[in-house]
């Protein structure tokens, strides 16, 4: 006989889980109390939020399902924005929750919240266990769904008592979980070739749109040698980032809101668009009914409800992009692709004659590309959300496919430094660096108390524009001017902050005099920070009203961009 | 009221009757911020049928059928009925309907919606 806590410990040993991510409360203490005996690396973060987003860097760098552990009430509140991110993002994660006891269920007993109801909407699939003989089976169900298919969160709430509980099961369960959703299995049968080549060869102006699908599915090279053979202009959505080296003749960069200028006008001149794993969600496609007005569109995609968001696709081709894209390949192996030149040379006129950057964004965009210059093969950068995440984003080099990492879908200020720390734990031999704004990094600064406790050599980057800047971007451009609660001059001395958390900090700015506007030091500061073992924070004092350009205005089509300041 | 480009549709879905899942089958229609004048669940063999009368817009009615699809433990998926009239008047959408039902209750296996005009919803088929 085991209890029940002992239980979900083997059973988590049974599904490969190495490391869980949490924080102790009244209905987990059992948990903890036998964390000792289980085999697992038990990462004690500082807030709950900081244990899911450690959660999902985990999950986001290597494809394993990631593990977090709260305890009820506020414990459980706190994991919420972290499950919706990975709902967006495509995460596997098994939340587990504390839960009071059954009889108290409710009753609006101390630390009771409904997890379970609150989660419904935000998990792939959610349960609140009843039995602690049915804990190896959820278990084992809620890894299934978790990794399966689009991967997603998935949240167990275990009543305390459950967890004290006793009882006689068999660890690993030996049935396949008998449900799931009804992931399409991309039989080749039903690969529409016919239909597929008619497409190619009637079309003039084809482009490809890169997303997060290709990576999660392991098909980045699978993809990229169908692109080498096809050669056509090819952009990538934010999570699209890596699949395809930057060096691709035919690569075109980030598309959408902060998108290149050839990479949109790519896009919506198409008159056939070959979308691989991404979504075409709004900050895309811009103004969804007028997106690439012209264009026939292929999609490419393992969940059928992301099918046809801007409108009719005439080629729907649900199934994992592993299997796809081999299949596409396969079937234009033997076609003669028109001669789409013209279109190609138009396309790399535009992309080579695209402004470096301008205005007072110059020196943010040239620290990015000194800092991108200096990473070794394996750093992963890991990048909170705003102004920095569009600058990183669009001088990004590849450097490996889960390289890039970002809260996208739900843009959740406060993921980069947990993120971060996720990352550098599944892959401790990696180079783990993290970008975040002055805002973003205020979120969860708490959790430089993890990585100096786990001694954790990652470096951190501020861009300290003492302004929550996109937002006061937005408001410049829109709202005449008026930065209402976008100040952010009283920020604390971080480098003061880093050091009473025993982290070494220092500050560069900008020097008008050089040509980048960086201080001629800046690559010697930056291998330092890159090559000490230990963890590292550089603030970059940034332009205060620098601004991402190009930019399409928030409903606007992508046709509309504005590409700099005026 | 009802919007202007929307229509009445009545839609059978049959489920694993477990934890949530016909909570999530509503949560797919409340999350759009429409009403749902009419939801009926009830037993059927194995699984369970629930039917929701619900006016959508022709986006939002291929949206369901896709989320729905996805939803763990959503087996079926009857094609959605168009009803004309008013909330009450669905008798002959629901005995078009229920043949697919019987014999989910008679316990043949559930299979992948017909490829028909649901697929459209779905995939592999040219729509232009
Ligand atoms: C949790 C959360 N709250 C609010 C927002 C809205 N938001 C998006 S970007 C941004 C500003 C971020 O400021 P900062 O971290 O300083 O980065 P910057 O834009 O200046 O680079 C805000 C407030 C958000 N994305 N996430």
């Amino acid at each position: 006989m085991r209890t029940g806590a002992e239980i979900v410990w083997a059973c988590l040993r049974a599904e490969g889980v190495d490391t869980v991510f949490g924080y102790p409360g009244g209905a987990v203490i059992p948990l903890y109390d036998a964390l000792h005996s289980s085999g697992i690396r038990h990462i004690l973060t500082r807030h709950e939020q900081g244990a899911i987003f450690a959660a999902g860097g985990y999950a986001r760098s290597t494809g394993k399902v990631g593990v977090a552990i709260a305890t009820s009430g506020p414990g459980a509140t706190n994991l919420v924005t972290g499950i919706a991110d990975a709902k967006m993002d495509s995460v596997p994660l098994v939340c587990i929750t504390g839960q009071v006891r059954t009889s108290l269920i409710g009753t609006d007993a101390f630390q009771e919240t409904d997890v379970f109801g609150m989660t419904l909407p935000l998990t792939k699939w959610n349960r609140l266990v009843v039995s602690t003989e049915e804990i190896p089976e959820v278990v084992a169900e809620g890894f299934h769904i978790a990794r399966s298919g689009r991967p997603g969160p998935v949240l167990l709430d275990f009543p305390v008592d459950l967890l004290k509980g006793k009882a006689d099961v068999r660890i690993p369960v030996t049935h396949r979980p008998k449900l799931g959703p009804r992931w399409p299995n991309s039989a080749k049968a039903d690969f529409p070739a016919p239909a597929l080549r008619s497409l190619l060869l009637s079309s003039a102006k084809p482009t490809a749109l890169v997303g997060a699908g290709v990576k999660l599915a392991g098909a980045h090279l699978a993809l990229q040698r169908l692109l080498d053979d096809l050669q056509v202009p090819t952009g990538a959505t934010l999570h699209g980032l890596g699949a395809v080296p930057e060096e691709k003749p035919y690569f075109l960069g980030l598309v959408g809101m902060h998108g290149s200028h050839a990479a949109n006008v790519a896009l919506n001149e198409a008159d056939l668009l070959l979308v691989f794993g991404a979504r075409l969600d709004d900050r895309v496609t811009g103004d969804p009914s007028k997106f690439a007005p012209g264009a026939r569109i292929v999609h490419l995609e393992i969940d059928r409800s992301q099918m046809h968001r801007v409108r009719s696709y005439e080629l729907p081709i649900v199934g994992n992009l592993a299997d796809t894209i081999p299949q596409f390949h396969e079937a234009i192996a033997d076609l003669r692709l028109p001669d789409w030149s013209e279109w190609k040379k138009t396309i790399a006129e535009l992309r080579s004659g695209e402004r470096n950057g301008s205005g007072r964004a110059l020196p943010a965009l040239h620290l990015f590309d000194e800092l991108y210059a200096l990473l070794p093969e394996n750093a992963i950068v890991v990048v909170d959300v705003g102004q920095h995440q569009m600058w990183a984003a669009q001088r990004y080099r590849a450097h490996s496919p889960r390289g890039f990492i970002t809260s996208g879908g739900l843009g959740a200020m406060g993921f980069a430094l947990p993120g971060a720390i996720g990352v550098q734990l599944a892959r401790p031999d990696a180079r783990v660096v993290c970008i975040s704004g002055d805002g973003g990094i205020q979120m969860n600064i708490q959790e430089l108390a993890t990585i100096r406790r786990y001694g954790l050599a990652i470096k951190v980057l501020i861009l300290d524009n003492k302004f929550l800047g996109m937002v006061r971007q937005w408001q410049q451009l829109f709202y005449s001017r008026n930065y209402a609660e976008t100040d952010l001059s009283d920020n604390p001395d971080f480098v003061t902050l880093a050091a009473a958390y025993g982290i070494r900090g220092r500050r560069i700015g900008v020097d008008p005099a050089q040509a980048n506007g960086l201080p001629a030091d800046t690559p010697d500061v930056l291998k330092r920070f890159l090559d000490s073992p230990d963890p590292e924070l550089l603030v970059f004092e940034c332009p205060r009203e620098a601004n991402v350009f190009p930019m399409v205005p928030s409903g606007a089509a992508i046709s509309e961009m504005l590409l700099e300041e005026n | 009221m009802q919007e202007a480009n929307t229509a009445r549709y009545q839609f059978q879905l049959a489920y694993y009757n477990r934890q949530g899942t016909l909570m999530r089958i509503l949560g797919i229609v409340t999350r759009r911020g429409l009403d749902l004048p009419y939801v009926h669940a009830e037993p059927c063999g194995d699984v369970h049928k629930v039917t929701v009368r619900v006016a959508v817009n022709p986006k939002q009615l291929g949206q369901l059928c896709r989320e729905w699809s996805v939803t763990p433990d959503v087996v079926e998926i009857g094609e959605p009925i168009q009803v004309i009239g008013t909330w009450n008047a669905f008798q002959r959408a629901r005995s078009r309907v229920s043949a697919k039902m019987r014999r989910l209750a008679k316990g043949e296996s559930p299979r992948q919606p017909r490829r028909s005009a649901l697929a459209r919803l779905f995939a592999f088929v040219p729509s232009r």
